[in-house]
């Protein structure tokens, strides 16, 4: 019997009680279906606002400037910062409210988690130093708390692999750098204290377990020594919470937008491929007397919009879209297929391709000139460097055959340690001496130049703390911006802050290329040129 | 396309067709699908690298070593893993998660650095020979030359050995039926031993033939993607066939490699590949469902817990899995207040293992319960956290649960339409591939997920002015009061109706089918019900992570989740949960402490994967039944030693006699009071249609048969046979074996459909509709192996029999609906009545799996009793069951007839039996009727005599021993005629 007609004989049989029980029952149902499917009011982004005190997404939307914050109840925590106006953040959530702060400011902080800095008022330390007036999270009188995410992808040996240091290496060159840092007068008239974590760049459960621990704590700032290499779409929990992070990678022009002023890199996705066509465009590298015919393109869909604009400035740079052969890979969790290669490859080979280069497929390089090789397919290959000439000495290294003479635009200084007779920069002389007297070789003899990655990671942060107008995480990006440029240690390059809205460097590209003669990339031209 | 393309194609199609033979070959020796089919050769793959480069060896020589380290590591699997489990009686998918763990083991082991080459010397993979060819525009280096030479010969080699050896005959006899080939001496462990050593072999021999190509021999070269590819190719062979698995092989990789020509677009050609494997699961199915059927249950019956009578009263005993639920929720509310866990990292792994916990229930309930395989649930997962990230800034929390949850549900069912025809293995195939696109294609469309390669997810409301749970905290128990409900609904879905039915729809497809039940319908709504449960899980997820990607939901994970079924107990919904924090908890909080232990070398991956792998595999190896098998064994002893304790200084109830089950015994028919269940059953039949009210107040026959033809081949099976049974008759169908008895049984029940003629009940043409149709017409049917559903009580078999009548959904009893409520009381105190009067008390809970076959008998007959029939088909009810049983069959059948006011159509090879029981009879041989009447008629029919009943004085007289039993008088059984196991009085079946 179906439940209807079980529902017609019940009722033929049930007393008046049962039947009004029922009934009764029945609209309480309804009203809770409806009650749940109907919406809360409101749009759709208060809908996030209405985080509790404890909720750093509440924060975002104080932060942003959103007046509607004051209708949900992450109001409770802004109104409570603004009457205690300097007091210590109370356990409830309320957060250190800014002597100067405004509104949107107020709302960041008065939803930070339980906990908070000591505010600060603007003045004169001890030592002379002019400390910004504020305060927020992971700030004290005295210190400055950042942390700091160590590599641990599969211990030591497979650290080793991908030319990486173990954990301990990498902490003690974090704690060599701070302490040059600290010796020098510290940050904002406070000492930088780093807190170290790890994080698996192979397991996403424990790059997010990584994430809410370091929320947890409550740092002023995150610099992420390269855990979220593999899975960068990870690292948007810190922008997400309000905690300005920076790691060793790049970001697109969206997610900077998305998440400024918290997201930072060390360059753009969107200048590095633009720079990287003109850049070609100005080695003749698309010129029919240097043999050029068709470009073939290798993509991944991983940032869709990546692949368009790159057609855009071909066309701009003067190859038509006829001579333009594309290849998308999808956006694979490693590596393509060895058959889809192979078919890139027959493709471009038929197609009459002779010059190749890869967008933001960097993972592919390698198998795409072994089979390349294999195929009898040597085309010029033209790169942007994500991180090309940085891996093509390890486990994933390229067919040196294969990629002979191949370009690549770079804004890294990758390669001046291995071009004879090249003067490291100031800033890599200044790394060179923390970790010499650590006993330590310079940075060029470090695997992938570690520690002159993370002199360069914490001396932007330095820079960016030291120029903020008020100690407050939402004003680090306006601190870098105000800090113009950092000179950053090899294996990074120059940059310029200056502008309005950056969060990243890579402002200047150069040229490096892959040498035959000593299987090796060297810089061809020394000339950094501005970002176009 | 191009020349060049098809070539392609070509070569990696041979690769992916010789994986897809490996895989095959071993299947048709074990009936499971290894997994690690891929990962068997890859040592030798890498061993020949180092062997050529490092050491300079002949590459003939280091190739031919490769293969015997192949051959090696296949028997070493078999051996230590799959051997030893499959003694031990372990289900296909028992056996499929052992293959996980082995390929792990594998795995694990290519990262050891000194096995491997030193790339820096050589990067390139050493080739057979520096010649090249070209064509296309692709130039053939060695290894493809000799891939195009060796593979197809190597697949004539293996079929002509399978065809003509006689070890290849061994093999085909051991895959076709273990029990007759070991009777004809073959040994069948040797065998699957044989078996494995040629399956590593050629796995070594693809892995030399790939590595050319392969980025690596890691997780991602060898993962989901070739897997969905070997896997689709062998569902081209129905899982059995070696050509057609090699031919798939080719067609996949053609598509795969022309697709991927015409649209320079891997994702495309990925998704042209699920659409192709799709294609073939569809069109296919009938013929895997074939094999299938030949695997058997996936999933064991869980043994039923025998408490003494004395305990049974023992709040304890009675209310232990509220205590046990209890504890577990107390314990789960208070543990992440405790310090180690006072951290956010902490308390979100906390939420992991929930969710994972929730995914394991939905799993358990597919895998276990329906004994369908899926290996691409994590992809609903992965849908339902898309979903929350596009509804949770506008809807509540349980509104995102509840409308992701139908949408989970949609979807699953939408992806197991083409393997409902068929079973766990099509199922497997469909959902892997499905797992492959939806990381690599699906969710990046922004009409699902984004294009984009990450998207936010805002923390989502409990509803208007409810607040958001936007602390780890608060997002554990939120997980938590949705994983109670989940638990509380998945176990009353298996307490009531509907849970019975996906276990009976399990263990026997055309015994459901003849009580009414639609089985594609039952697997669909398991199907529905796992695929919201991941769903909702999806959501939770989403809420903990903020973020979804594709790479969280990639195909790996769906592998990996089948641990929490399989280690938690197959079917035990407790045990999922169990399973999943085991599993989970040890991964993320001991996992580490267990790494660091072993220093540097316990973070190495290759050391964690082989740590990983062997764990499982001695769990599977040491806790055949998993946990929940664990902890029923510890409580059955507690149980045992407890009672003799209780009974010295308790009373035992005189209402709950203890009840001493026989090791073997049948019911007491004679003694006992086996008449029809009266008004319980047989009061109102609510379920029937109007057809057979029409009819039966017509007065028209109840069932007539007119020219039914069935044809098997070219054997005529029925050649017009026209019968008609009348209300209230019982008639008998006897014959020869091979007369077409069981044929029209079937044909009558729906189980087979005719080429021609026509069936009628009631007068109602119903020779097109399905068994479960004909239910409708009061038509129920016993089968001669008296399965029934081993996974089910004797009570639960009778409640499934009333099923038809008293319908609950799936929902309904996951929320404890009144009407439920009220329909399992009833078919309970219905089962009850029938149990009691059939005698069948004392093994009232017992699996049917347990009975002995007269028993089973019994409870099938009590069974039909209880659907209430308007026309019983009895197929050889009596065979197995002891003579003092058989001859109370007469009277028990009549008195069931005439209660219940059906008729009964009977085939019968128990001449007395059926010469006092029925009103006709009708003699069939070759498919034809030869002779109606009266049992007298026919056993003075000479052509009855003469092709059935014998010429010999004795065998006629035999014939009407019994024939006054149905009219009460007492039989006087003559001396057993010679042949073991046959009743007196019943002819041969061969007798001419």
């Amino acid at each position: 019997m179906s439940p209807f007609r079980q529902l017609r004989s019940w009722q033929g049989r049930a007393s008046v009680a049962e039947q009004a029980s029922a009934a009764v029952g029945a609209v309480l149902v309804v009203a809770v279906v409806a009650w749940l499917l109907v919406p809360p009011t409101g749009t759709g982004a208060p809908a996030s606002v209405a985080v509790g005190g404890t909720g750093a997404a509440a924060g975002s939307t104080g932060a942003g400037g959103s007046g509607s914050s004051s209708s949900s109840p992450g109001a409770g925590a802004l109104g409570t910062g603004s009457s205690t106006g300097g007091g210590v953040g109370s356990p409830a959530g309320g957060g250190a409210v800014p002597a100067s702060g405004s509104g949107g400011a107020a709302g960041a902080t008065g939803a930070a988690p339980s906990g908070g800095g000591a505010p600060v008022a603007a003045g004169t330390g001890a030592g002379g130093c002019v400390s910004p007036p504020g305060g927020d999270q992971g700030v004290t009188q005295s210190q400055i708390r950042i942390a700091v995410i160590l590599i641990q992808l599969v211990g030591p040996a497979a650290n080793s692999t991908f030319g990486i240091p173990p954990p301990a290496t990498q902490q003690a060159d974090v704690q060599d750098v701070v302490d040059s840092i600290n010796a020098s007068g510290g940050v904002a008239c406070r000492k930088l204290v780093p807190v170290f974590f790890t994080g698996d760049p192979a397991d996403t459960s424990n790059l997010q377990q990584t994430c809410v621990n370091i929320i947890q704590a409550q740092p002023f700032f995150v610099v992420d020594l390269g855990a979220y290499y593999t899975y960068p779409q990870l690292a948007v929990c810190y922008p997400q919470a309000h905690i300005g992070y920076v790691n060793t990678g790049g970001l697109s022009l969206s997610q900077q937008r998305q998440f400024y002023p918290y997201d930072w890199g060390l360059f753009l996705y969107d200048n590095l491929y633009r720079d990287t066509v003109f850049g070609l465009k100005q080695r003749g590298f698309f010129s029919p007397s240097s043999g050029f015919r068709k470009l073939g393109v290798m993509y991944t869909s991983c940032l869709p919009d990546l692949p368009k604009q790159f057609t855009g400035w071909l066309n701009q740079a003067g190859v038509p879209s006829s001579a333009i052969v594309g290849h998308d890979v999808g956006c694979p969790t490693a590596f393509d297929s060895p058959g889809d290669l192979e078919q890139a490859i027959l493709t471009f080979k038929q197609q009459g391709v002779t010059n190749v280069t890869f967008v933001h497929d960097t993972a592919d390089f390698s198998n795409f000139t072994t089979i390349a090789q294999q195929q009898g397919f040597t085309p010029k290959y033209g790169i942007g460097d994500e991180g090309i000439v940085a891996i093509s000495y390890g486990s994933q290294k390229p067919n040196y055959q294969n990629i002979a003479n191949a370009v690549a635009i770079t804004t890294y200084r990758y390669g001046e340690e291995r071009t004879p007779g090249y003067p490291p920069g100031a800033g890599t002389q200044r790394c060179n001496a923390i970790f010499a007297a650590k006993g330590q070789p310079p940075v060029y003899q470090q695997p992938i130049g570690q520690g002159g990655i993370v002199c360069s990671l914490l001396w932007m942060v330095q820079g960016a703390i030291q120029h903020e107008p008020s100690l407050l995480r939402s004003n680090v990006a306006a601190g870098l911006q105000a800090s113009k440029s950092v000179d950053f240690s090899f294996p990074y390059g120059p940059n310029d802050f200056s502008a309005p809205g950056t969060s990243t460097a890579g402002q200047f590209w150069r040229v490096d290329q892959f040498l035959p003669s000593c299987s090796c990339w060297q810089v061809v031209d020394r000339n950094y040129h501005p970002s176009a | 396309m191009s020349l060049g393309s098809w070539v392609l194609g070509l070569l990696n199609g041979l690769t992916i067709g010789l994986l897809a033979v490996g895989l095959v070959l071993v299947y048709k020796a074990n009936r499971f699908l290894n997994l690690a089919h891929a990962q068997l050769g890859t040592l030798s793959a890498l061993l020949l690298a180092k062997w050529v480069l490092d050491w300079g060896w002949s590459w003939w020589v280091a190739f031919i070593l490769a293969v015997v380290v192949g051959v090696a590591t296949g028997l070493l699997v078999e051996r230590f893993f799959i051997g030893t489990l499959r003694r031990r009686g372990a289900t296909p998918v028992r056996l499929l998660l052992m293959s996980v763990a082995v390929s792990f083991v594998l795995l694990g082991l290519t990262f050891v650095p000194s096995l491997g080459p030193n790339m820096n010397k050589a990067p390139m993979f050493p080739q057979p020979f520096s010649s090249s060819a070209t064509v296309g525009g692709v130039v053939l280096t060695g290894m493809w030359i000799l891939t195009a030479a060796l593979v197809p010969a190597l697949v004539l080699g293996l079929a002509a050995f399978l065809r003509f050896t006689t070890i290849g005959k061994g093999i085909r006899a051991a895959a076709n039926n273990p029990d007759a080939a070991r009777l004809c001496g073959i040994s069948v462990s040797k065998v699957s031993a044989i078996t494995w050593g040629l399956a590593g072999g050629l796995s070594a021999v693809s892995a030399v033939m790939q590595a050319p190509t392969q980025p690596s021999f890691n997780l991602p070269s060898l993962g989901p993607y070739l897997l969905m590819l070997t896997l689709g190719a062998a569902a081209f062979g129905a899982f059995v066939s070696l050509p057609w698995a090699f031919a798939g092989g080719i067609v996949l990789g053609l598509i795969s490699q022309n697709v991927s020509a015409i649209t320079s677009d891997a994702s495309q050609a990925e998704l042209a590949v699920f659409v192709a494997i799709f294609l073939v699961v569809f069109l296919r199915g009938r013929s895997i469902g074939r094999v299938f059927a030949l695997t058997g249950g996936l999933a064991e019956a869980t043994p039923v817990t025998r408490i003494p009578a004395v305990l049974r009263n023992s709040p304890l005993v009675r209310h232990q899995r509220a205590w046990m639920g209890a504890a577990a929720v107390l314990v789960a509310l208070i543990f992440p207040k405790f310090p180690y866990f006072d951290t956010a990292g902490h308390r979100f792994l906390l939420i992991l293992v929930l969710v994972y916990a929730l995914i394991g229930i939905g799993l358990t309930m597919l895998i276990g319960w329906a004994g369908q395989v899926s290996l691409g649930h994590f992809a609903v997962v992965g849908l339902g956290a898309y979903l929350a990230a596009r509804w949770g800034p506008h809807w509540s929390l349980p509104a995102v649960l509840l409308v992701a949850g139908v949408i989970g549900a949609a979807v699953m069912v939408l992806v197991g339409l083409p393997a409902l025809r068929v079973g766990g293995l099509a199922l497997a195939v469909t959902t892997m591939a499905f797992a492959v696109i939806c990381a690599d294609w699906l969710y990046r469309q922004d009409w699902v997920g984004s294009s984009q390669s990450f998207v936010n997810i805002n923390p989502i409301g409990l509803g208007p002015d409810l607040g958001t749970p936007s602390s780890q905290l608060s997002i554990y128990y939120v997980a938590l009061v949705v994983l109670v409900l989940g638990g509380a609904g998945a176990a009353a879905l298996r307490k009531w109706g509907p849970g019975r039915l996906v276990i009976a729809t399990r263990d026997n497809e055309n015994a459901v089918s003849s009580f009414g039940i639609s089985p594609a319908t039952v697997k669909l709504m398991i199907l529905a019900v796992s695929g919201l449960y991941a769903a909702v899980a999806g959501v939770l997820w989403a809420d903990a992570w903020k973020v979804a990607s594709p790479d969280q939901f990639t195909a790996d994970f769906s592998v990996a989740i089948i641990a929490i079924p399989v280690i938690g107990g197959l079917g035990s919904v407790s045990g999922a949960v169990a399973a999943a924090v085991v599993i989970y908890a040890t991964t993320f909080f001991v996992g580490p402490s267990v790494s660091s232990v072993f220093g540097n070398f316990g973070h190495n991956l290759g050391f964690q994967l082989f740590l990983a792998g062997i764990g499982q595999a001695i769990v599977l190896l040491q806790w055949p039944r998993g946990l929940a098998g664990l902890c029923q064994t510890v409580w059955q002893r507690y149980l045992e030693r407890r009672a003799p304790l209780v009974e010295t200084w308790a009373p035992v109830y005189e209402e709950e006699p203890e009840v001493t089950v026989p090791a073997s015994g049948t019911p007491d028919l004679l003694t006992g009071s086996p008449a029809a269940p009266g008004p319980a059953a047989r009061s109102s039949r609510p379920g029937r249609s109007r057809a057979a009210s029409a009819g039966r107040n017509g007065k028209a026959p109840v069932l007539a048969t007119e020219g039914i033809g069935v044809r098997f081949g070219g054997v005529v099976a029925l050649d017009g046979p026209d019968i008609n049974v009348r209300p209230g008759e019982i008639v008998g169908l006897i014959g020869p074996n091979g007369a077409g008895k069981t044929t029209l049984m079937n044909v009558v029940s729906g189980v087979l459909r005719p080429d021609q003629g026509s069936v009628r009940i009631y007068g109602r043409e119903v020779a097109d509709l399905p068994p479960d149709f004909r239910a409708a017409f009061g038509v129920a049917r016993t089968f001669q192996d008296a399965r029934l559903f081993g996974g089910l009580t004797v009570t639960e078999t009778l409640q499934v029999a009333m099923t038809y009548q008293h319908k609950v959904g799936a929902v309904s009893a996951m929320l404890g609906a009144p009407w439920a409520q009220a329909a399992e009381v009833r078919t309970r105190m219905a089962a009850e009545e029938i149990v009691d009067r059939f005698g069948l008390r004392p093994w009232a809970d017992t699996l049917t799996s347990e009975l002995s076959t007269g028993t089973r008998r019994i409870c099938d007959l009590a069974a039909q009793v209880a659907a209430g029939p308007d026309l019983l088909l009895l197929d050889e009810p009596t065979a197995g069951v002891a003579q003092r049983e058989a001859e109370a069959f007469g009277p028990l059948l009549r008195r069931i007839r005439d209660e219940l006011d059906c008729s009964v159509l009977i085939v019968e090879h128990d001449m007395p039996l059926l010469m006092g029981l029925c009103d006709r009879v009708y003699a069939m041989e070759a498919g034809r009727v030869i002779a109606e009447g009266t049992p007298v008629e026919i056993r003075n029919d000479p052509r009855v005599v003469e092709s059935y009943l014998g010429t010999g004085e004795t065998a006629i007289r035999r014939s009407g021993d019994r024939a006054e039993v149905g009219a009460g008088a007492p039989a006087e059984v003559g001396p057993a005629p010679s042949g073991a196991g046959r009743r007196p009085g019943t002819p041969r079946k061969s007798d001419p």
